[in-house]
């Protein structure tokens, strides 16, 4: 039995009935299709569920994604992302870019320091000069640059 | 299509139209060589590109970027048996063997030769094929666009081998989630939690960017591979690369064949590049006088593979381009950069936007070549990339992502919707589920509901007329072949 496909299948039918109950109120020519789609989406969840029920007591293949990925290392590169989205809108999307390449290279022992520097350097410099300077695509902005 | 084509070709030749297409050709050779990023996300991550451009740029760019990276993918199959795509997996069978020979140039020689001849046979397809479907595209009602939307939502089934569960729950929540926004008939917002940057609905974009490349940042990081390739040792290629006269000769008939194969499982809806290589494959084997040398070195079989996947870009931009259907997940994301351009798949695209298109299509015989000369002339270069540190490229990827995300709309609320589908895709990635069916259901599950209500209307709420009309019938047909083949065919596979 894989225990993540009994979670997939219990987060899927509780997003079903929950895209259901928020559905109700809307006018019935509205919710006809989210009804459609919430009522497909908690049957077929829940032949996971009883698929994976059934193999109770089977031994799952080994995950090697999770020995490979460790959960809390997935968990700290998210966290990084995180905190790097939350820092554009504060501190600017230049400002941000070079500190967020620094520091996720220095965590994860990427390369040398004079390295780091020179690549979070080198791409907020390529990412002004091709997208603000030649394309004219505008990047968020934040209290600094 | 005359009355363009002159035009189209006035515009490639201008000297930005090239270089964009050289840059364009470069970024996809470095993405499918590299394992682990797809086509789909060099596509991707080029969309914000466009944004400054105009469409005739832009789109020459995600052509270009689409066909050389189903080429790159050849390199690393055959140098280090670890196809850049799954579109060369088929390549890695006697690719590797002939590295092993000493053979790395001929059979990188053989890819790319191959490759632009697919290239370039998909490319003459997609120029002829695709104004004739739009014009009988012209003939569609709702119902018909309706039952097309069906049909692409139908390759949920093929793209989901292995887990058609998983793939149809991934199907149902994109549907689901396609439904957010205000609703077009009743003008009643639906699923926005009070936001109102989600009045439009979920933008594509972001989306698609989040589910294949932010994702795939984080997996690369969370890896814990130092390079994208283990162990790359000293990657070299000794022997000339420029394919012989009599390797020509002896693999031409494969090379038109496969070619042919290539186009017409492009034009299936979720047939794809790694389907149509192994096809190819398999019936170069089967029809040569030697066919236990294929798996030893036999050079048939890495012209058979590599011809066919690159046959399958311009194939596949048929029914995107004339119909609106995604056949696979790139050109999904394709039919995003379109209409980031304002431009709507379908039987105008030939006629009111003929320029822009047609240049387009142009502009992949010229991606084709870029491809051929750049691979003949720095192959040896080109190996070098696998060595590129994944904890470097990650956090760049990251950067790109969140300017393609924001630069859309300029509205900061993307970046946290790249976020959130960056994190759904990986954990989907993580537990077997394909993010494919999503991507189709996001692109088709607006078009499919607009377009039932409509019929419903126009049919006073039956849709029993709809089987009286004899496109619908034969759309029909469609959907139940396009729903039997993979189940017939995995079933068959079981058995064996």
């Amino acid at each position: 039995m894989k225990k993540s496909d009994l979670i997939v299948s219990v987060i899927m039918i509780c997003t079903g009935i929950g895209a259901m109950i928020k559905a109700a109120d809307y006018p019935a020519q509205s919710r006809m299709i989210p009804y459609l789609y919430s009522t497909a989406l908690i049957i077929f969840s829940l032949l996971l569920g009883l698929k994976t029920l059934m193999k109770r007591g089977k031994k799952a293949e080994d995950d090697i994604t999770a020995k490979d990925e460790p959960i809390l290392r997935v968990l700290l590169i998210v966290a990084m992302i995180f905190g790097y989205i939350v820092s554009i809108q504060v501190l600017g999307f230049y400002t941000s870019t070079a500190l967020f390449l620094l520091v996720f290279m220095g965590v994860m022992r990427a390369a040398s320091l004079f390295v780091s520097l020179a690549v979070s350097a080198g791409t907020s410099v390529a990412v002004y000069f091709f997208f603000e300077t030649l394309l004219n695509i505008p990047v968020p902005e934040g209290l600094f640059l | 299509m005359s009355e363009f084509l002159l035009p189209a070709l006035g515009h490639i030749i201008e000297p930005q139209s090239l270089f964009i297409l050289l840059v364009g050709t470069i970024a996809g050779l470095v993405v499918g060589a590299l394992p682990g990023l797809s086509s789909t996300m060099g596509v991707a991550l080029a969309i914000p590109l466009t944004f400054g451009m105009d469409a005739k740029m832009g789109l020459m760019l995600l052509g270009a970027v689409y066909c050389s990276s189903v080429y790159g993918g050849s390199i690393t199959a055959i140098l280090l048996r670890t196809p850049g795509t799954d579109a060369s997996i088929a390549t890695t069978f006697d690719g590797f063997p002939m590295t092993q020979q000493g053979l790395a140039g001929k059979a990188i020689g053989m890819s790319t030769t191959a490759s632009l001849i697919g290239g370039l046979i998909s490319a003459a397809a997609l120029l002829f094929i695709a104004p004739l479907l739009a014009t009988l595209a012209l003939k569609f009602g709702p119902s018909e666009y309706f039952l097309v939307g069906l049909f692409g939502l139908s390759v949920i089934i093929s793209v989901s081998s292995g887990s058609y569960l998983k793939g149809l729950i991934a199907g149902a929540f994109g549907l689901l989630i396609a439904t957010t926004g205000m609703d077009n008939f009743t003008g009643y917002p639906r699923f926005i939690f009070n936001n109102d940057s989600l009045l439009d609905g979920i933008p594509i974009l972001p989306a698609l960017i989040g589910l294949f490349s932010l994702s795939q940042a984080i997996k690369i990081s969370a890896s814990s591979q130092k390079t994208i390739v283990l162990n790359p040792g000293d990657l070299t290629i000794s022997d000339r690369i420029l394919p012989e006269k009599r390797d020509m000769q002896r693999t031409w008939k494969t090379i038109l064949r496969s070619s042919i194969i290539g186009v017409v499982i492009g034009i299936m809806p979720g047939a794809g590049t790694s389907i149509a290589s192994f096809l190819s494959y398999n019936e170069a084997k089967r029809t040569s006088k030697d066919p236990d040398s294929f798996g030893k070195g036999n050079i048939e079989g890495v012209a058979a593979s590599e011809s066919a996947n690159n046959a399958v870009t311009g194939g596949s931009l048929i029914p995107a381009l004339t119909l609106g259907i995604p056949g696979n997940a790139v050109t999904a994301v394709f039919i995003g950069g379109l209409t980031i351009q304002g431009l709507i798949p379908g039987p105008n695209l030939f006629i009111k936007y003929g320029e822009i298109t047609y240049t387009l299509l142009l502009s992949l015989f010229v991606a084709n070549i870029m491809f051929w000369v750049i691979g003949i002339a720095f192959a040896r270069q080109f190996v070098k990339i696998v060595k590129t540190p994944t904890k470097i490229l990650a956090p760049i990827i990251c950067v790109l992502s969140v300017i393609g995300s924001y630069a859309i709309r300029n509205n900061f609320f993307d970046v946290w919707l790249l976020f959130g589908f960056g994190i759904l895709g990986y954990f989907m990635e993580r537990y077997n589920i394909s993010q494919a069916p999503i991507v189709l259901a996001l692109v088709l599950g607006p078009m499919v509901e607009a377009e039932l209500r409509r019929s419903l209307v126009l049919f006073h709420g039956s849709l029993l007329p709809v089987l009286s009309r004899p496109i619908s019938l034969i759309i029909i047909i469609l959907i139940i072949l396009s729903v039997a083949f993979p189940l017939v065919r995995e079933f068959k596979h079981k058995r064996t």
